[in-house]
């Protein structure tokens, strides 16, 4: 997470697609992205695919699975 | 082809169910003949439809079983290649919530409700490299995929949200 964020930080970051799907308590999130950008002197231009599973607990959505993909 | 899955994680949520295995891939692409031998991991949601579980997404994702080593200040902080992706969703059985998307375009959906509100903030934090913020939205128990490797607590997060 600690990379991802630094990562992150200095692209430019385009939401292609998401989808999020709620059903009682649970929820999955489904998204493509595309990032674009110089990291460490080195250019940055990739699609990422990501999944997330939210979960309801005490009245708060929380994200209890993510799957990075790219 | 050869696809072999372990350390197989089942996780029941009433009529909802995800599932995280450890992969390997093992062939030979028939029309170009590369060889391939790839290490992965892969996620699985299901939904009970009528007494029987379907699958309605799986994202995958993997990377070369003896990766080259790549010096320190060359390497990107994540080296991986999807294989497939896919989206079923039954709509006659997504009984939503109250917060349904109405958004016209398809690819996207439901972003007006309060799981998807949750999405986005986290996405803002962490693009903003603000991980105490992040670390707001997580299960303390979460698992996180990425790079071939696994996170199984938000601990990590947390601990280093400070650096921000």
């Amino acid at each position: 997470m600690l990379s991802d964020m630094s990562f992150l930080k200095e692209l430019d970051i385009k939401t292609l697609e998401h989808q999020v799907k709620t059903d009682g308590n649970m929820a999955v999130s489904m998204s493509r992205s595309h990032m674009q950008g110089t990291f460490k002197g080195k250019e940055i231009d990739m699609k990422s695919m990501e999944t997330m599973v939210l979960k309801k607990i005490d009245e708060q959505w929380k994200i209890i699975h993510i799957h990075w993909s790219n | 082809m050869d696809l072999d899955y372990s350390n197989i994680e089942i996780h029941l949520e009433k009529d909802f169910a995800w599932v995280i295995a450890d992969t390997k891939i093992k062939g030979k692409v028939n029309k170009s003949g590369k060889e391939f031998d790839k290490k992965g991991i892969q996620t699985f949601l299901f939904r009970l439809v009528d007494k029987h579980w379907k699958v309605v997404h799986t994202l995958s994702s993997s990377k070369d079983n003896k990766p080259k080593i790549i010096k320190a200040d060359q390497a990107t902080p994540k080296v991986i290649v999807p294989i497939v992706k896919t989206l079923q969703e039954d709509e006659a059985h997504d009984h939503g919530s109250d917060h349904q998307s109405q958004e016209p375009n398809e690819l996207m959906k439901g972003l007006d409700s309060q799981a998807a509100k949750t999405v986005i903030a986290f996405h803002k934090a962490i693009n903003l490299g603000n991980g105490k913020q992040a670390r707001e939205y997580l299960d303390d128990a979460i698992v996180i995929f990425e790079g071939g490797g696994v996170e199984r607590s938000a601990r990590s997060i947390c601990i280093t949200s400070y650096a921000f």
